[in-house]
């Protein structure tokens, strides 16, 4: 099962607004759990540019 | 309502000097942060060599021939950057602009959650934001420590930080650095010992390479090949004997020239400037993905507190146990695994009862985690990062009142998601 549930913890400091996502052991063995990159820019240096001053 | 520091010009904004680009985003009601006062400086240039324009037909800002790195900053800016009808004598706040399809190259949670198809997701690991933590080797948004996703190590970890690892028989946290790494550059692999402060191997008992990441020094001066990676990449190869390190990489310094060069020829051949990573304890515990992040805060129910696992330099080099803001959190119990946030309004200036959330400090989110129930339980980057997205709703209000552009996202997919995604396809 896949929950969500909303919680506030109040303390004298003020209060917490909690976001839980709840997923069971059980439903996980449907599930994948995986971290993945967002898309950021290319940014590789070129090779060539790399090695060219060591060939000098 | 006035704003200092902007004047209208041809309905584009113009942010007439530094001192009033701070009067500025103090008139808004934000807190002073140096990456802001930075973004606002890259739109002021652009606005001055004319790669960002108001084009009055489309209603909307346009950008051309910007760089990659200067239409990722835009995307953050996006909600702060106003511009001036002509048709107003007086100064007036319009809009925000920038459409996010200007910004090529960079997304926030909602999009990764998207682009992949997933029930929900979390912010993932810490990545650089500051303009202090770029070294001319790093780049923003580049992520921080391991990423490991079909047991390919995309990013490797630098310095020693906090870990989820999801293997075929469960998750665990730990902790892991550049001295769990074996790397290979070329078709020749590296392992490495600490000695003292510099990271150093003796190799083939002959050739002695060490490795040195910002802990041991911001500038490298020895003499020796020196081989800059960043990532996966090597981003530099040089003979001089003065070396930056880059704050999120390292430098094997290779003293034999004969053994130099042997590497070198190597790398020609394979025609590629990627390293590859594997970390032995990882491949024994069958581990397929992993991510590093931290502090770990609950290990077995017991609480774990190591400030010294912040490395210097790099995110997040500036948390401390005792300061409040938004956070999140992956976690275990019993049963079950939990994605956790925690809202911070950041309106400190208001009595605690008319505030909506005060966020919390590393101790106060253990204590409300163990109410939870959680049993492992390990911090996410926080901040104006946290966001937690289910069924493509963002449940979380995160901080920066818009959807950050971050580095990493753990999400949860469907097992087969790969046929879920193709027999949608078909559907469609």
């Amino acid at each position: 099962m896949i929950g969500y549930e909303k919680r506030v913890f109040e303390s004298e400091f003020g209060k917490r607004v909690v976001h839980i996502v709840r997923i069971s052991f059980d439903e996980l063995k449907k599930l994948d759990i995986k971290p993945v990159l967002a898309r950021i820019p290319e940014k590789k240096k070129n090779l060539f540019k790399l090695l060219a001053p060591l060939e000098e | 309502m006035g704003v200092r520091g902007l004047e209208s010009k041809d309905n584009v904004l113009v942010i007439s000097k530094e001192d009033d680009a701070n009067a500025f985003i103090e008139e808004e009601g934000r807190i002073m942060l140096s990456r802001d006062l930075y973004r606002v400086q890259v739109v002021k240039r652009l606005i001055e060599k004319g790669k960002l324009f108001y084009d009055n037909q489309m209603d909307e800002f346009k950008l051309k021939n910007a760089t990659l790195q200067e239409e990722a900053i835009l995307k953050e800016l996006k909600s702060k950057i106003i511009y001036f009808s002509e048709s107003n004598e007086k100064e007036q706040v319009v809009k925000p602009t920038l459409p996010i399809t200007l910004c090529s190259g960079y997304e926030n949670l909602m999009e990764i959650v998207k682009r992949n198809k997933a029930i929900a997701g979390i912010n993932g690991g810490y990545f650089l934001n500051f303009p202090e933590e770029i070294s001319k080797y790093d780049a923003f948004n580049d992520p921080v420590g391991l990423l490991m996703i079909n047991k390919h190590i995309i990013n490797p970890p630098i310095f020693k930080r906090g870990t989820i690892l999801v293997s075929e028989e469960g998750i665990e946290l730990d902790t892991l650095s550049v001295l769990d790494l074996e790397i290979k550059v070329g078709n020749t692999k590296l392992g490495f010992k600490e000695n003292s402060s510099e990271v150093k191997v003796k190799l083939n008992s002959e050739s002695e390479v060490s490795l040195y990441t910002l802990s041991y020094a911001r500038n490298l001066s020895e003499d020796g090949t020196k081989f800059v990676v960043v990532g996966k990449s090597i981003v530099e190869i040089t003979e001089e004997r003065e070396v930056e390190v880059p704050r999120n990489g390292f430098v094997i310094l290779v003293k034999e020239r004969e053994l130099a060069r042997k590497i070198i020829d190597e790398i020609k051949e394979a025609k590629t400037n990627s390293v590859i990573y594997s970390v032995n304890r990882l491949e024994e515990k069958r581990v397929v993905h992993g991510i590093s992040a931290g502090p770990i805060l609950l290990k077995d129910g017991k609480e774990v507190k190591n400030e010294e696992e912040f490395g210097k330099g790099v995110p997040p080099s500036r948390i401390k146990f005792n300061v409040r803001a938004p956070r999140s959190v992956f976690a275990t119990s019993e049963d079950e695994v939990l994605l956790i946030t925690i809202d911070d309004d950041r309106k400190t200036e208001l009595k605690p009862e008319e505030r909506y959330s005060i966020g919390a400090t590393l101790d106060e989110l253990i204590e409300i985690l163990k109410n939870i129930g959680c049993k492992n339980a390990i911090n996410l980057d926080g901040g104006g990062s946290s966001t937690l997205v289910l069924s493509n709703e963002v449940k979380n209000k995160p901080s920066d009142g818009f959807l950050r552009a971050i580095s990493t996202a753990l999400i949860v997919t469907l097992r087969n998601s790969f046929v879920y995604r193709h027999l949608k396809k078909f559907e469609l």
